[in-house]
């Protein structure tokens, strides 16, 4: 399912504070967030609705774990410091050591952006250029990474 | 003093004292009448379909509660109340804050509130996306708005919906904390 509109986020964890005036929820320990075909796993997992609509979940590990399957099959699994995941785009933004593979192939950049729906990923580097990698699964079968780089 | 005079004055000391003691035992008698019944079994009073307010020292109105039958026992000043609905306020602005019903409850001297079946905390915070607490047992300070339950807690809102064991919380701080095995889900809200 490479789109996760309309799913339900389902959140395990063993502990759960809520603060109903900040209107935050934090979950800690052993923490699985579930939405359709995407799984993150972090130590820490706080989550807002900042728009009364849409969910902001803010993952913190050492480090947080992301896997999502597409409907073609491929599994994309990652990991970085910290993952936040946007229902309102469908995007997973990592922060800090950031990882990314599918097959044979991956990326490590400081910052990574990665749009579920078009399987997109927008990578930035903290050397103060900004690089983006245009990723299409097409160039992901079977060969090393070869993307289309743009240097800004 | 003659003899006669001698035995005189101690008849007279004796009369004194027996008439003495005849008043204490009448007084003593009289008193445990109006004495306030201290067999727990029996309420000191009863009352249907009541409500209470209750201020705090600086006159704030602290919470009222309303119940459909409440019994008072005098001697450990408890209160055993059915159909509880307590609603707890604001102590600035004396806003209603939350309610709190169940099937049954108990308010101590201290005012701790022991929560009996089908426990519900409701929020009335418009701008709060989190709004109900549900359990079986709870207990609830009034004085510090503690809360806290041993049981299942649900607790739920905006496209939001929580369970887990054990919990504990402040109404006045608007927290609530599960302690064990939660599961959380949330749905997105209809956009359109």
């Amino acid at each position: 399912l490479t789109s996760n509109d309309n799913q339900l986020i389902k959140i395990a964890a063993m502990q759960q504070a809520v603060d109903m005036a900040t209107n935050t929820v934090t979950l800690t320990g052993k923490v699985v967030v579930k939405r359709g075909a995407l799984d993150i796993r972090a130590d820490k997992v706080v989550i807002t609705r900042p728009d009364n609509m849409n969910v902001v979940i803010e993952g913190y590990g050492s480090p947080v774990t992301f896997y999502q399957w597409h409907n073609d099959g491929q599994q994309v699994s990652g990991y970085a410091q910290n993952v936040r995941y946007e229902t309102a785009h469908d995007r997973v933004i990592f922060t800090g050591n950031a990882y990314l593979e599918q097959l044979e192939s991956n990326v490590k950049f400081d910052r990574m952006i990665y749009l579920v729906k078009r399987q997109q990923l927008e990578t930035f580097s903290d050397k103060g250029k900004q690089v983006t990698t245009v990723i299409v699964p097409s160039y992901w079968y079977g060969s090393s990474i070869t993307a289309a780089v743009l240097t800004q | 003093m003659s003899n006669t005079r001698r035995w005189t004055t101690a008849l007279l000391g004796l009369f004194v004292l027996v008439l003495i003691g005849l008043k204490l035992t009448e007084t003593y008698q009289k008193l445990a009448l109006v004495k306030v019944p201290t067999h727990t079994s029996e309420p000191t009073y009863q009352s249907e379909y009541t409500t209470t307010l209750v201020y705090n020292l600086a006159g704030w109105l602290s919470y009222q509660l309303v119940a459909d039958h409440l019994n008072y026992f005098a001697k450990p000043q408890i209160m055993l109340v059915s159909k509880p609905v307590v609603t707890t306020f604001d102590e600035h602005t004396t806003i209603p804050t939350w309610i709190v019903k169940a099937d049954k409850a108990k308010l101590t001297k201290k005012r701790i509130l022991y929560l009996y079946g089908h426990v519900q905390i409701d929020s009335l915070n418009n701008a709060s996306q989190i709004k109900h607490l549900t359990t079986d047992n709870a207990i609830v300070n009034l004085v510090t708005q503690e809360v806290s339950s041993d049981d299942k807690v649900s607790i739920s809102g905006l496209g939001y919906h929580s369970i887990g064991m054990q919990m504990r919380g402040n109404l006045r701080n608007k927290t609530a904390e599960l302690l064990k095995n939660v599961h959380t889900t949330y749905n997105e809200i209809n956009k359109s």
